[in-house]
């Protein structure tokens, strides 16, 4: 027994359910890896069945494919829904991404991998598309939090461009300070030639996709160099003015990689949109016109 | 406001986005408004309240207009239950007539007062066998059903013939007010110790006072008329000084015997040790009560210089000549480290500083005693227990299992000759929790907080879906800010924590930020809330915002005196309405929302285990 109230594995108590992140991964792969070849198994048995009952496994497949596109939309709908207990949010998510995976076989199944027509060739576009962009999102997700956490304090998208405001105003004012002594100029040049389109404007479209420490180190080396130029108060600036170049590209970085995943996000929402278009079409076209409906 | 229609007595309505109201007033809503006056007449004139100086009450009001506004005359019938242990208190009890029944022993364990919990399947499957499976161990509350009626070995009963169920409740409607009553309640005065309170008794006042959990549970024992006063009326009738030392006497009389009985180190003490220690022990107060204006004002300065400033309880390297429990508030236990001082662990209520060094004290009787190892500091206000050596020695270590005693210290950091060369362990508080994230808890008083909302930022895509639920579910304004003190991979967003001591609580006039008695959620009456920011001002942490009062159909409410808008306290309510629990909570896709009890230590250890980085 401890005064200080930890004292044995034993006294710990139950985690909350919602607070536990998987405690053993490779168990959780295990189970999921388990259950997704269980149901590949099932789908592939369902397929031979019809096949040998002389059914047409093509509609088979195209069914069980759609129910399982319906289910993979529901966690969209479940996102808008507050208040009802329909379960956590990540829990639709986790069953999204195993849908999500059982959806490529059942899709290979019904499809194939080369399809003909030109209806069927645009929802299979469609189809790889969505599958890569659910798989971009889904490695985006998983690997931004760790970048943002990397990129200094967490802020709120929303107050980022007031921040980037503050840190201009602050530069500014390093260099208006700097330009006033010239055993400190060096600082303000640098700021005149090379900081102050860093600061005033927003980062161009590749540092958005792919964003990058390339420019902050470049622009840092250029400061560090111009050290041997200033005295004591003049390092004093040049620091001053190395944490807002630090601060700002933290920012844009944070800024970038937000974005990112929200494009991601949207662009996966809005091909969904078009796949379910044409696949309504493919749906109702193979109604018509098969000798088996 | 010129062209303003009259609309009812005190609604004004231009025509546009506004609408004129009468500021809602302190005074506006009574705790029972259908008080008879004949009753109230009785009520001044019965002790303590024939005795108070109504002087002390002539900058607020009159004595009768608090005990009109601020209480209220209950009547119960026998078996009735009054107070629950385990809910929290906000009111004190005082018995106008009758009797009732105050229990000195736990009717309920922790389990059945949380809730049932989830049974696991191998528990189901061993219930359906209806027996224990060979190398279980049967949890300590199943196997003691004797414990809960003897308090000392001396006065153990005979051998259990029967076991002991904790006692039914049933719900009953009398007088339109829903009522809950114990069955068989001479069965349960059979099984469990109780004490008689008559007429004139006051009860449940200490836990309204520190904002606790009742600590025992009251019936009535005969039909009982009781009247009730809440919080913002005991903290008036406290101005009186003969009324603040009338409570004070209460609890050394009755409450320092009932609380040292439930320390579950001294449950094995008899009642003569229990009363030698009750006068030997010294309660003491520590910093200020509202001591959230000096940690505002101090907060950004130097760690070590605010940590000078904490109120010391106890300095190590002094002679360890007393044990400390702590009665309410939290204490930061650290030692020094070079220029400065290490946090190692903070206190809460009912832990105990000094038992280590007490306890080697007590296996290593031929050993000279080791002074304390640690320092204990005051954080905000704190009340202690301070026990001497000597009488919880000979009363209390020499009762209790040695398993239950923490181990000799081996290696002190200060021997009887003084201070020794630090080891590594020292300054680790402990093999689960990481030192430097107790620190920042302290530093920040997040260390308060029962229901912190806390986001792994390890997790977290900043995708604002808690955001955007808390605001669906709250007429499109969010109750939280998303942003707050980072300690590593951890964020302590802007959300009321629903503190173990809500300091937010003290200074309302109306009662309208009130806790939740069996739950603990603090939460917001908007109906009596007046607007006043006491709350807002109080909560050190920047939980509460005050937000404009609106109509159902969205207009703003102004105040018809002088047009300005009347305001609303607004906080997380921990989405007590909703089925589903916190929203915010159900919406996070990567499980980074999360609510942690940052008050118990053990939660802070389960969060390495169960969030490994």
């Amino acid at each position: 027994m401890s005064a200080y109230g930890v004292s044995s594995d034993s006294a710990i108590p139950k985690a909350d359910p919602i607070a536990r992140v998987a405690s053993n991964p490779i168990r959780d792969w295990v189970f999921r890896a388990s259950l997704l070849v269980l149901s590949v198994a099932v789908l592939l048995a369902y397929r031979y069945w019809r096949e040998s009952q002389l059914g047409n496994e093509s509609f088979a497949t195209g069914y069980i494919l759609s129910a399982i596109c319906l289910a993979l939309l529901s966690l969209g709908l479940r996102k808008r829904v507050y208040g009802v207990a329909l379960g956590p949010v990540a829990s639709w998510q986790q069953a999204h991404h195993f849908l999500g995976t059982l959806c490529l076989i059942a899709y290979v199944l019904h499809a194939g991998f080369l399809t003909n027509g030109w209806l069927e060739s645009l929802l299979a576009i469609l189809f790889w598309c969505i599958l890569t962009s659910g798989f971009v999102s889904w490695y985006v997700n998983k690997r931004s939090p760790r970048l943002l956490q990397a990129a200094g304090k967490a802020i709120l998208s929303s107050e980022i461009p007031s921040a980037k405001q503050e840190l201009r105003d602050q530069a500014y004012h390093i260099a208006l300070r700097a330009a006033g002594n010239t055993r400190w100029s060096a600082v303000a040049d640098l700021y005149r030639s090379r900081l102050e389109p860093f600061f005033q404007k927003p980062r161009s479209i590749w540092y958005r996709i792919s964003p990058n420490g390339r420019r902050r180190r470049a622009l840092l080396a250029e400061l560090d160099a111009s050290a041997r130029y200033l005295d004591a108060a003049g390092l004093k600036l040049q620091q001053e003015m190395r944490r807002c170049i630090e601060r700002r590209d933290d920012l844009d970085f944070q800024l970038a990689i937000q974005q990112r995943i929200r494009f991601w996000a949207a662009f996966h929402s809005c091909l969904m949109g078009a796949f379910f278009v044409v696949a309504i079409f493919h749906i109702l076209i193979a109604h018509l016109f098969s000798s088996h409906w | 406001m010129a062209a303003a229609q009259t609309s009812g007595n005190s609604v004004l309505y231009d025509g546009s986005r506004t609408v004129y109201r009468e500021r809602p007033d302190r005074w506006d809503h009574p705790m029972d408004p259908d008080m008879l006056g004949r009753d109230l007449s009785w009520v001044v004139a019965t002790p303590p309240f024939d005795r108070l100086n109504p002087d002390f009450f002539a900058t607020v009001g009159s004595l009768e207009q608090i005990l009109q506004h601020d209480s209220r005359i209950s009547r119960y019938e026998p078996g009735d239950l009054i107070l629950r242990e385990g809910n929290y208190g906000s009111s004190a009890f005082l018995v106008l007539r009758g009797s009732v029944r105050a229990f000195l022993v736990s009717l309920w364990d922790d389990s059945s007062l949380q809730g049932t919990p989830k049974e696991s399947w191998w528990g189901k499957v061993r219930k359906a066998f209806g027996r224990n499976f060979p190398g279980e161990s049967i949890a300590p509350a199943e196997q003691t059903g004797s414990d809960k009626r003897s308090h000392s070995r001396e006065n153990v009963r005979p051998a259990v013939v029967r076991a002991i169920s904790p006692p039914s409740e049933s719900f009953v409607v009398r007088d339109g007010v829903n009522r809950v009553f114990l069955q068989d309640i001479e069965g349960v005065l059979n099984d469990y110790q109780s004490e008689s309170l008559g007429a004139g008794t006051l009860f449940g006042e200490m836990a309204a006072i520190t904002r606790t959990p009742h600590r025992f549970s009251v019936v009535a024992d005969t039909p009982t008329v009781v009247l009730e006063i809440r919080w913002q009326g005991l903290r008036l009738l406290r101005r009186d000084p003969g009324f603040r030392n009338f409570l004070d006497e209460r609890y050394r009389t009755s409450g320092l015997h009932r609380h040292l009985r439930e320390t579950p180190l001294f449950r094995f003490v008899d009642d003569d040790s229990i009363a030698a220690i009750v006068a030997e022990t010294k309660l003491e107060s520590f910093g200020d009560m509202e001591w959230f204006a000096d940690y505002k004002d101090l907060a950004g300065r130097d760690l070590n210089d605010r940590i000078d400033r904490e109120p010391l309880i106890a300095k190590e390297n002094k002679p360890a000549s007393d044990l400390y429990l702590i009665r309410a508030g939290f204490a930061r236990v650290s030692f020094e480290r070079g220029n400065g001082h290490q946090t190692l662990a903070y206190l809460g209520r009912g832990q105990m500083f000094g038992l280590e060094e007490l306890s080697h004290r007590f296996q290593n009787p031929t050993l000279t005693p080791l002074p304390y190892q640690t320092s204990l500091r005051a954080l905000g206000f704190v009340d202690v227990l301070r026990i001497p050596a000597e009488r919880f020695l000979a009363s209390v270590l020499s009762r209790v299992r040695k398993s239950e005693l923490p181990a000799s210290i081996l290696k002190p950091r200060y021997d009887h000759r003084g201070r020794v060369v630090p080891e590594l362990h020292h300054l680790q508080s402990d093999r689960h929790v990481d030192s430097s994230l107790m620190e920042f808890l302290v530093d920040e008083r997040i260390m308060n907080g029962q229901k912190t909302m806390t986001i792994d930022l390890s997790c977290c895509t900043g995708c604002d879906e808690c955001v955007k639920a808390c605001a669906a579910t709250h007429q499109g304004i969010p109750r939280f800010l998303r942003s707050g003190p980072q300690f590593g991979r951890f964020q302590f967003p802007h959300a009321c924590m629903h503190c173990v001591d809500p300091v937010c609580m003290i200074g309302c006039p109306t009662g309208a930020i009130h806790r939740n008695p069996s739950t603990g959620v603090v939460s917001i009456k908007e109906d009596i809330c007046i607007g006043c920011k006491t709350c807002a001002e109080s909560c050190p942490y920047n939980n509460i915002e005050m937000l404009e009062r609106k109509e159902k159909d969205g207009r703003t409410i102004l105040d018809q005196a002088n047009g300005l808008p009347i305001l609303k306290a607004s906080k997380c309510d921990l989405c007590q309405s909703l089925p589903t629990g916190p929203a915010c909570q159900q919406a996070c896709p990567h499980q980074a929302l999360f609510r942690l009890d940052t008050s118990d230590v053990r939660s802070l250890a389960r969060l390495s285990t169960e969030r490994p980085s």
